[in-house]
């Protein structure tokens, strides 16, 4: 695990020392031979997890998102490097600096052996991604976004702390390996209610829950682009991970203490898919579609079913990479118009012909379509809940129809139609911005042939 | 006897509690030191702006997607682009205005007329619809729990006169207009004698008399309406001087192989009043509505740098003028019927109220639009030998203070 970790802590020297005109070309190169270098973790023995050392390990639900984090450290690079062209030399440093600092946080979280490691670098995700948000973010609602999305997730991690702390006191150790073994039924008590609320209200708040849900629009709409590609692809992920990891020790209390989870979510996501369909800022409604996604893997999670978690964890990178690749594309459109509502920006196909390849792909999978993995994600979770319960067909058709109708709304609305007069002097794509996108859609499209990788531990 | 004791027990102590008028509190303001802290533990709470170091509320807010600049024409664009916005909220407007009170701002000093004998075709389009959002004022620009607006509509009409030389200009202007759907009708002399006897008709040849849709009204009062719909409808208005335009521009070659840069907005500088203070607003569009000065404004965005004698050295030809409008008294006046006249001279002339005043002016001088200074003496010498030439009845006039 050492030789990921330590070249990424290796990558802020190599900031700081570089020549200034060299901090992005180095990064990025060097950022993103690390991410090839992950590929490597794919090697995984039989039903065993690839155990590194007592401290890191990682299994076949880390391994996908250790890749897709990875990943999205050059691909962060690449898409901010326009907004903070303007900036002076050591705001820029700073900036890769807490990018790298984050990157490095959740390569330990992903692999994380131990429990309160696991918690301990959970929390230290929070502050280089709170300093992003409010220090680069574009407005000045920014502050506030930066308050709700750090006092959100502090308020319902601090309980998983005291439970950690508490189970760790009574079954003696919190490390994975051993963890499988010594796990002992959790009865139905009130203490074990609390202990399972506190456990499960950390994840669900980063997922988010649809009720837990108000930090997302804004810290996601006021983030720079690296802050919203990193919280939207891997951040909500955590969320996931550590629900899956943590129902471990929580049987057979799930069974029934899931049931208020999952109907929220399920009510959730229509709701919030409905919401986008009313949204006038771009960015906004890219923020909603995730907090939809996200509602279906609160759901897979919970019900327990092989299936489910199959289809978990292959939505999760399928979201990961669609959510980044749709922000990158907002962002694109930002730095044109210098502005997110949607009807200042029209017609942009004529314009930009090879971005509208880029927005026709980004849209097409984020409404699942056959055969990309946001499909077989969705389509494993829809199995699941059918069999767990018949009625859930319905919410899950009326959620299919309308992630189609905003997600058609959004690309008809962005590029087809007249262009507004005043968009007639943009500028056209970069290079960069073309190959950031092709470097989004390259993987996902690549998955579809072999999407037995990021189905995840029981596969 | 009891005050007594109370005196001498509590001597040292009177000063800090205050009893009786004597208050040592007042210098260091406690009441505005707390509000001050309550303003900041609630600026602190989710919902509201944070601004942890000092007030900024009188500062336009950093980012807007639409910029408007300018007076009541700028405001009628904001109007419309949040009337016409297909979800509430979508667009952001800022309107910013250098002046809060419009005290030199065109409208308000303005002789508020509204008339459909243009020579454009546009115009007149645009004038048949101006009066029928005026006539309709209170379902455009109605607000919840506020009192309807009286725009004072006067629907007396313009009387345009013409002599020998302009009579078939006029002629012509009349048929375009009434192609439009204006309603304007021919007058021979003899006609206006007798619809008008106060009017002496030597040298005009034809008259023009709109009948309907014409005559004058509040313009304050249509802009407070505009003022307070657009408030209500949640556009920012902030009072400032636009300074500067930071734009970004790109090389581009155009179809023909010719070489274009191409320039975008995309900050305007909003400086305070009386402060060196100014905020840089991000936009997506900037609307140049600022009336008299658009000239300026349109140089500050670099309209107008290039050599001359092309399209780029080409400023936007908009330059302030200044008129005179006076006020007068006459007891003899033309009575509630009187049109909106213009002489072919120049001069015009419409009743103000009912107790026989009168605005009017000519419009022929262009003193210098420095200041906003009247000459009187022009009206002596320039405007009133023309009024008494056309309205005998102004002979005996005297002006009141405008």
């Amino acid at each position: 695990m050492l030789k990921y970790i330590i070249p990424t802590i290796m990558l802020m020297p190599l900031t700081w020392l570089s020549k200034n005109s060299m901090i992005w070309v180095n990064s990025t190169a060097h950022s993103l031979l690390i991410s090839f270098t992950s590929l490597l973790l794919m090697n995984q023995f039989g039903d065993n997890s690839l155990n590194f050392s007592l401290v890191f390990f990682s299994d076949s639900l880390s391994t996908p998102l250790l890749i897709l984090t990875m990943w999205l450290l050059p691909l962060m690079l690449m898409a901010s490097q326009h907004h903070l062209s303007k900036e002076n030399l050591t705001r820029k440093k700073l900036f890769i600096t807490m990018l790298i600092s984050l990157q490095l946080f959740l390569i330990m979280t992903f692999t994380a052996m131990e429990l309160i490691l696991f918690y301990i670098l959970f929390e230290a995700t929070l502050v280089p991604t709170l300093i992003i948000i409010t220090r680069w973010g574009n407005q000045t609602e920014r502050l506030n976004a930066g308050l709700y999305f750090l006092f959100y997730t502090l308020a319902g991690s601090l309980p998983l702390l005291v439970a950690l702390i508490y189970i760790q006191n009574t079954v003696g150790s919190l490390n994975f390996l051993m963890l499988q073994y010594w796990v002992q039924p959790v009865h139905n008590s009130w203490s074990n209610v609390f202990m399972w609320l506190a456990c499960m209200m950390a994840f669900m708040v980063k997922m988010p829950l649809y009720g837990l849900h108000l930090w997302l629009p804004k810290a996601h709409v006021e983030a720079p682009i690296a802050g919203s590609m990193v919280l939207a692809a891997v951040l909500l992920k955590l969320g996931g991970y550590g629900m899956l990891r943590i129902t471990l020790i929580l049987n057979p209390m799930t069974d029934f203490m899931a049931y208020p989870f999952i109907m929220l979510s399920l009510w959730g996501m229509i709701m919030t898919s409905s919401i986008c369909l009313r949204q006038t800022d771009l960015k906004s409604l890219i923020a909603y579609s995730s907090v939809s996604h996200m509602a279906l893997v609160i759901v897979a999670i919970l019900i327990q079913t092989p299936w489910s978690y199959m289809g978990a964890t292959a939505l999760m990178i399928a979201h990961g990479l669609t959510s980044s690749m749709l922000f990158c594309l907002a962002n694109s459109n930002y730095e044109r118009i210098h502005s997110r509502t949607m009807i200042l920006a029209r017609g942009l196909q004529t314009l930009l012909p090879l971005m509208a390849t880029w927005w026709l792909l980004a849209s097409l999978t984020n409404l699942a379509l056959p055969p990309t993995i946001n499909l077989i994600g969705e389509l494993f979770v829809v199995m699941s809940t059918f069999s767990w319960s018949n009625i859930t067909i319905i919410l899950m058709g009326v959620n299919m129809v309308i992630t189609a109708l905003y997600s058609l709304y959004m690309l008809i609305m962005t590029q087809r139609g007249k262009y507004t007069y005043h968009i007639n002097n943009i500028s056209p794509s970069f290079t960069r911005e073309n190959a950031l996108m092709s470097l989004h859609i390259l993987p996902l499209l690549l998955l579809t042939l072999n999407p037995k990788i990021i189905l995840g531990p029981l596969y | 006897m009891l005050r007594r004791a109370l005196r001498l027990r509590l001597g040292p102590c009177l000063s800090g509690r205050g009893l009786g008028t004597y208050r040592r509190g007042s210098t260091l303001d406690w009441d505005g030191k707390v509000s001050e802290i309550k303003k900041k533990i609630q600026s602190i709470f989710p919902g509201g702006a944070w601004n942890p170091l000092y007030d900024t509320s009188h500062l336009p807010p950093e980012r807007s997607d639409v910029v408007i600049v300018g007076g009541v024409l700028g405001l009628s664009v904001a109007y419309w682009l949040k009337r016409l916005e297909k979800q509430q909220g979508a667009i952001r407007v800022l309107v910013v205005e250098r002046d809060h009170t419009y005290a030199r701002a065109s409208t308000v000093l303005s002789v508020g007329g509204i008339r459909q004998q243009f020579s454009l075709p546009q115009n007149v389009q645009l004038s048949l619809f101006s009066a029928e959002f005026l006539r309709n004022i209170n379902e455009y620009l109605a607000v919840v729990d506020d009192p309807p607006l009286d725009l004072q509509f006067n629907p007396s009409g313009y009387l345009l006169l013409a002599s020998e030389e302009g009579a078939a200009i006029m002629e012509r202007n009349v048929k375009m207009q009434r192609q439009e759907g204006a309603k304007v009708c021919l007058m021979s002399p003899e006609q206006l004698q007798k619809k008008f006897p106060w009017i002496n008709t030597e040298g005009v040849a034809l008259a023009s008399y709109g009948l309907e849709n014409e005559g004058w009204f509040d313009p304050w009062c249509l802009l407070q309406g505009l003022r307070r719909k657009l408030q209500s409808m949640g556009v920012l208005f902030c009072q400032g001087e636009v300074t500067r335009f930071i734009s970004s521009s790109s090389h581009m070659e155009t179809a023909s192989g010719e070489q274009l840069t191409l320039k975008r907005i995309h900050e305007v500088h909003v400086k305070m009043d009386h402060s060196q203070e100014f905020q840089p607003v991000e936009c997506a569009i900037v609307v140049n509505a600022a009336g008299a000065w658009s000239g300026q404004i349109a140089e500050l965005a670099g309209v107008g740098n290039g050599p001359p004698g092309t399209m780029q050295g080409t400023k936007l030809p908009v330059e302030p003028r200044k008129r005179y409008v006076y006020l007068w008294h006459c007891p003899q006046g033309p009575g509630l019927e009187a049109p909106l006249v213009a002489d072919p001279s120049g001069a015009y002339f419409r009743r103000e109220g009912l107790g026989n005043n009168y605005v009017g002016s000519c419009s022929e001088e262009e003193p210098d639009p420095g200041n906003l200074e009247v000459d009187y003496d022009f009206f002596q010498e320039k405007v009133w030998p023309r009024l008494a030439q056309r309205v005998p009845a102004f002979e005996t006039l005297k002006v009141t203070d405008r």
